[in-house]
């Protein structure tokens, strides 16, 4: 195995999280998305740590803070979205339009 | 305990100290709530507010210290960082007496939102010091995740609401992006997670163009641009400024802001060192469109929250041009802008608050004809507002001047222009609010003014808002001429700071300690 194809598959995974961020307008399926783009960090970590730093692995040591803040990061996110939809009853992105200039 | 305070000692876990006081404050604050019950609201920010007061103090006497490296390297508590950390702090311990009325006038419970506020200013603290890339990644989220929970903390209105998951949504995806082009730092360094160590091995490794490190430099600067709110990266300000309690606005600000500066000053100084041209150019475009949209934009608002949320977009644009100039001069005079700049805006932000409590609305229009009602607020919104366009003798003048100046001296002349220009039309949105309040006869005041209730500051949670209302204002009209002490605070925290410096830079990197040699010694 190469290093190239972890950080390719990594780069793939980045912009799939990227596409389905600009794209959905659900609320929750951002919330995934951007689950994607951290994945896609943690792989590019743990290919880097195997082949360029095997003895003191700090790259997998990172990919297990990254998973941390991501579990905190997601649910945060999930009670401001429970928040929300007991307010306004939708989650839908395009609704939520109070705040423009 | 022989084993742990020789751990400690090693580690130099003393450099944290004044973080240490700050998690003791928390937790206080959260056990002391659990136990005392609602009742404990009357003392708690008290107590929050002298353990703030407390790291600050404690932060002035680590100034100069001898190692400032502790935990193997990844915290760096030298004189640039206790500066930083210091505003940080200090924003808090004048944000939180803002708080108090409004939170307990809203319902919610005052505790839990000192806690939250207590997290993201030591995750603002540990940024300002992060010196490996784990630490400032979770000093970064720890600081975010806490902005996120604030901004809707009033759950029960649809407009915090939409503001939270708004910056939730905007936040969480800059950050990872952010983080990817630091997973590529990672690996062009060779398995490098120190910044000095990154900054020595990416020449060796990449040569002088690398387009991975260009790739890298440009994601993790738009995690940064997130965080100092600079245009194209700003959609989220205005309305996470509208919609968000006033007192976590101005938290956002100034601590939130100060803390985006810090971080970016030591991953591009250090790490992003062979790529300094690079930067210099993408920072350029940053700070003319922030300038030139924040101010631009700024004019058309009716929204006063909006318009500081430009206004604040503005700001951010003048004191990159610090940043950009790079040298002695240019970083002290952003930290002495940033410090004044904790005054106004704070200043700024709890007379909006007061106006708000007593009239419910922050419509500009709503501000005619304040004077005949309220003197004292009309004066300082007026100081506070005109220290913000620069109008002199008042601090943020000088602030001015000094970036200004320290930009001329480093030949880039176009910014200081554009700086100058634009902050001519900053002058005339801050004077129409002024004006509004001052000039407008008796019969043309607006409805909120008209029945505006009688002063009483005997209220619960007014008086701290009085007390945080005259020092920030008494601290925007005199810093400005008594502005020496300062001066030479920022200047010092400049020359004292080895990254800043470029030929102690190379000294010291043998010196740096690894896990085997701490082993080793014990």
């Amino acid at each position: 195995m190469q290093l190239e194809y972890f950080l390719l598959l990594g780069a793939a995974l980045f912009c799939i999280g990227i596409y389905g961020l600009v794209t959905s307008r659900n609320a929750v399926r951002v919330l995934m998305s951007i689950e994607l783009m951290l994945n896609a960090v943690n792989i590019n970590l743990m290919g880097f740590s195997n082949f360029l730093d095997a003895g003191e692995i700090k790259g997998q040591i990172f990919t297990v803070f990254v998973i941390t803040v991501a579990a905190a990061e997601a649910a945060v996110g999930l009670a401001i979205v429970l928040a929300i939809y007991r307010n306004r009853d939708t989650i839908d992105m395009e609704q939520f339009n109070l705040l423009k200039w | 305990m022989d084993f742990s305070s020789n751990i400690a000692s090693q580690l130099h876990a003393g450099t944290i100290l004044p973080e240490g006081i700050v998690i003791i404050t928390l937790m206080v604050v959260l056990v002391g709530d659990l136990i005392v019950g609602r009742n404990s609201a009357r003392w708690l920010p008290y107590v929050a507010i002298a353990g703030l007061l407390l790291a600050v103090a404690d932060l002035c006497l680590l100034w100069n210290a001898p190692d400032p490296d502790a935990f193997l390297g990844s915290f760096r508590g030298d004189n640039l960082s206790i500066v930083f950390r210091g505003i940080i702090a200090l924003c808090t311990a004048v944000t939180i007496p803002m708080s108090i009325r409004y939170v307990q006038q809203s319902g919610t419970s005052l505790a839990e939102f000192i806690g939250i506020m207590l997290t993201a200013t030591l995750g603002g603290m540990f940024l300002s010091g992060a010196n490996e890339l784990v630490t400032i990644f979770i000093s970064l989220e720890m600081l975010s995740i806490s902005s996120y929970l604030m901004t809707g903390y009033m759950k029960r209105d649809p407009r915090s609401n939409e503001a939270a998951l708004k910056y939730l949504l905007i936040g969480a995806s800059s950050s990872a992006i952010f983080l990817y082009g630091v997973s590529l730092l990672y690996g062009l360094s060779g398995g490098k997670t120190n910044l000095i160590e990154i900054s020595a091995a990416i020449p060796q490794i990449n040569g002088p163009q690398s387009l991975g490190l260009a790739v890298s430099l440009v994601f993790v600067i738009a995690g940064i641009a997130f965080k100092i709110s600079a245009v194209p990266f700003h959609q989220w300000t205005p309305d996470v400024y509208e919609g968000s309690p006033t007192p976590v606005v101005a938290f956002l600000s100034v601590g939130s802001k100060t803390a985006g500066f810090a971080l970016a000053i030591r991953l591009l100084v250090t790490a992003f060192e062979p790529l300094t041209t690079e930067w210099h150019i993408i920072f350029t475009a940053l700070a003319i469109l922030s300038m030139v949209l924040g101010n631009v934009v700024a004019l058309a608002q009716t929204s006063m929250k909006r318009m500081l949320a430009y206004s604040s977009i503005a700001q951010a644009g003048f004191v990159i041009i610090g940043l950009i100039a790079g040298t002695d001069a240019g970083y002290s005079s952003m930290i002495f802008y940033l410090l004044i700049y904790l005054f106004m805006n704070l200043g700024a932000f709890t007379c909006v608050i007061l106006f708000t409590l007593r009239t419910g609305t922050d419509q500009i229009a709503e501000y005619a004809g304040l004077y005949h009602k309220d003197p004292l607020l009309t004066l300082c919104l007026s100081i506070c507002l005109l220290s913000l366009g620069g109008i002199p003798p008042l601090a943020g003048f000088f602030g001015k001047i000094y970036l200004f100046w320290a930009g001329w001296q480093a030949g880039i002349y176009g910014l200081v222009l554009l700086g100058l220009i634009t902050s001519v039309v900053s002058i005339y949105y801050y004077i129409r609010v002024v004006k509004m309040m001052v000039v407008k006869e008796p019969h043309e005041m607006s409805d909120a003014v008209r029945d505006y209730p009688a002063i009483r500051w005997n209220l619960p949670g007014m008086r701290p808002l009085q007390v945080g209302i005259v020092i920030s204002v008494i601290i925007t009209s005199l810093a400005g001429i008594l502005s020496n002490p300062l001066f030479t605070l920022a200047t010092d925290s400049v020359t004292s700071t080895s990254i800043l410096q470029p030929a102690v830079v190379t000294q010291e990197l043998p010196a740096t300690v690894t896990i085997s040699s701490v082993i080793e010694q014990e």
